[in-house]
C-alpha cells in the first residue's frame, strides 16, 4: 500500500484536477450527445460510416492528428507542462473534429438545414467524430511516447557502455602488471649496460602513455595513429618475450580508416594474455583487410590459466562499435585461429 | 523474485481487483435505488487508471488522455455489453448482466492500462 499512498499523498491535487475535468467533460459530452441522439433521432453509425467512407475527411483527420501530435511532443515534452499539453490535446481534437464534421456529408447538412436542424446535426457529427479523433490521438500519443522511451533507453545504454569502456581504458592506463613488467625489463637493460636499448624502451613506454592520455576523450582515431601505438606496444612485448611474438601488418600503403582508440592494442594484448608465447611456439598476430573488414587474427595456443574476465576488453570494443557505428564486430574462433573482424569506419 | 518491470504487479493486482469490485458494487447499488451511476463510475475509472499507470511514473498528460479514452471506451463497452448479455441470458446472468459486464470491463481496462504503463516505463525517469 506504500506506493499507492505515496502517489495519493504527493499528487492528490493533480489527480483531483484530472478526475474533475474528465467528469465534467464526460457528463457534458454524454448529456449533449444523448439528448441530440434521442431528440432528433440521429444515428451514430451513419456518421461513423460517412467518416470512414469519406477519403478527404479521413485523410485530413489522420494527417492533421499525426502532424499535431508530433508538433506537441516536440514543443511540449511528455510529463512536463502536462496541464497545457492535455488542454492542447483536447483543443486539437475539437478543432480537427469541427473541420471534419463541416466537410463531412455536406448533402446531409443541407437536408437538415432545410429542416432547421443544421446546428443540431453539425453538433452531433462533431461529437461523433470527436470520439474517433480522440482515439487516434491517444494511440498516436502513446506511439510517440513509446518512441521517446525507446530513444531514451538506447541513449542510456550507450552512455553506460561508454562509461564502462572509459573505465576499462582508465584501468588499462595504470595496468600494474604491464607497468611492473616494463620496469623489470627496463631494470634488466640498465643493469646489463644496454643504454641505447633502455633509452628506446623508455621512449616507447612514454609514447604509449602519451597516446593514452591524448586520446582519452576521442571516440575515434586514425588507424595510422593506432598502428603506431600498437607497434610501440609490440616492441615492448618483443623485448620481454624475445622471439616469441610475430607481428604483421598487411594493409595497403595508402589505407585510411578510423578505429576506436586502443582497440587494436587491446586485441593484441588479449592475444598475448590468452595464449602461450615462447620461441618454440611463436604467437603470430596479424592485422589485415578482408571483405571490407579490418581483421585482427592470432593463432590459438591457449594458456592453461585463462581468466574469463579478460573478455571484458573485447566486449567493450564490440559494444563501442555497435553504439558508434551501428555495426557489429564479428568474432570467429576455430581450433587453430582466433579472428576479430572490425567494421571499417 | 520479480524483475524491475514486474515489481508493481502486486499493487496493480490489488488496485485493479479492488476497483473492479467497487465498480460492480456501485452498479448494483445504484440500480437497486434506481439512481444514475455515471458520476461514481467515472470517478472510480479515472482514479484506477491514474493510480495504476502512476505506479510506473507514466506522465500525467498521457495518464489524463488515457483515462479520458478509457472512460468513454468503458462506458460504451459496459452499456453495449450489458445490453447484449441481458438480451441473451436468463435468470441470474440476466439480472446481474450490468454488474458482471462492469466488473469484466473494469478488469480489462485496468490491465490494458497496466500493460501500457509497464511496457513504456523508463527506469530512471522521475517525471
Amino acid at each position: 500500500m506504500g506506493e499507492i499512498k505515496k502517489i495519493l499523498k504527493d499528487d492528490w491535487a493533480i489527480i483531483l484536477g484530472i478526475v474533475f475535468f474528465i467528469l465534467l467533460f464526460r457528463i457534458l459530452y454524454i448529456d449533449i450527445y444523448h439528448s441530440l441522439k434521442e431528440n432528433y433521432n440521429f444515428d451514430t453509425a451513419i456518421v461513423f460510416q460517412s467518416f470512414i467512407s469519406n477519403v478527404i475527411v479521413l485523410l485530413f483527420s489522420i494527417v492533421v492528428d499525426i502532424w499535431a501530435v508530433q508538433m506537441l511532443s516536440k514543443h511540449f515534452p511528455y510529463g512536463k507542462n502536462y496541464l497545457t499539453r492535455f488542454l492542447l490535446d483536447i483543443t486539437l481534437i475539437f478543432i480537427v473534429s469541427a473541420i471534419g464534421a463541416l466537410i463531412l456529408d455536406v448533402e446531409a447538412l443541407n437536408v437538415f438545414r432545410a429542416r432547421n436542424l443544421w446546428w443540431q446535426y453539425y453538433a452531433f457529427s462533431l461529437l461523433s467524430i470527436f470520439l474517433i479523433n480522440a482515439f487516434m490521438v491517444v494511440i498516436l500519443d502513446i506511439a510517440f511516447y513509446a518512441i521517446m522511451v525507446r530513444s531514451v533507453m538506447i541513449e542510456e545504454r550507450v552512455q553506460k557502455r561508454h562509461a564502462e569502456f572509459q573505465y576499462h581504458k582508465l584501468k588499462e592506463q595504470i595496468n600494474p602488471h604491464f607497468l611492473f613488467n616494463s620496469l623489470n625489463i627496463l631494470n634488466y637493460l640498465v643493469q646489463s649496460g644496454e643504454k641505447d636499448k633502455a633509452s628506446a624502451y623508455i621512449k616507447k613506454l612514454a609514447n604509449i602513455y602519451r597516446y593514452v592520455l591524448q586520446n582519452n576523450d576521442e571516440e575515434l582515431v586514425p588507424i595510422s595513429d593506432e598502428l603506431e601505438l600498437t607497434q610501440h606496444y609490440v616492441d615492448l612485448l618483443t623485448l620481454r618475450f624475445s622471439e616469441g611474438i610475430e607481428y604483421r601488418v598487411q594493409l595497403p600503403q595508402d589505407f585510411q580508416c578510423m578505429v576506436i582508440p586502443l582497440s587494436l592494442q587491446m586485441l593484441v594484448e588479449n592475444a598475448v594474455k590468452h595464449n602461450e608465447v615462447n620461441k618454440d611456439k611463436p604467437l603470430l598476430i596479424e592485422i589485415k583487410i578482408k571483405d571490407n573488414k579490418l581483421l585482427v587474427t592470432n593463432n590459438i595456443q591457449l594458456r592453461m590459466n585463462v581468466n574469463d574476465s579478460m573478455n571484458v576488453g573485447l566486449n567493450n570494443i564490440c559494444n563501442q562499435y555497435l553504439d558508434l557505428t551501428g555495426k557489429t564486430v564479428e568474432i570467429e574462433m576455430t581450433d587453430t585461429m582466433f579472428v576479430v573482424k572490425l567494421p571499417i569506419i | 523474485m520479480l524483475n524491475e518491470k514486474n515489481k508493481y504487479l502486486g499493487y496493480a493486482n490489488l488496485l485493479i481487483h479492488s476497483f473492479a469490485v467497487a465498480h460492480a458494487a456501485v452498479v448494483a447499488l445504484f440500480s437497486y435505488f434506481n439512481l444514475p451511476d455515471e458520476v461514481p463510475l467515472t470517478i472510480l475509472t479515472v482514479l484506477m487508471i491514474i493510480l495504476v499507470v502512476r505506479l510506473y511514473k507514466f506522465p500525467y498528460d498521457l495518464s489524463a488522455v488515457l483515462s479520458l479514452m478509457f472512460c468513454f471506451g468503458g462506458f460504451f463497452l459496459g452499456t453495449k455489453g450489458g445490453e447484449l448479455m441481458s438480451n441473451h441470458t436468463t435468470g441470474f446472468w440476466h439480472d446481474y448482466a450490468n454488474v458482471i459486464v462492469t466488473f469484466l470491463v473494469t478488469e480489462m481496462v485496468g490491465w490494458v492500462a497496466y500493460l501500457i504503463a509497464k511496457n513504456l516505463h523508463i527506469k530512471q525517469s522521475d517525471n
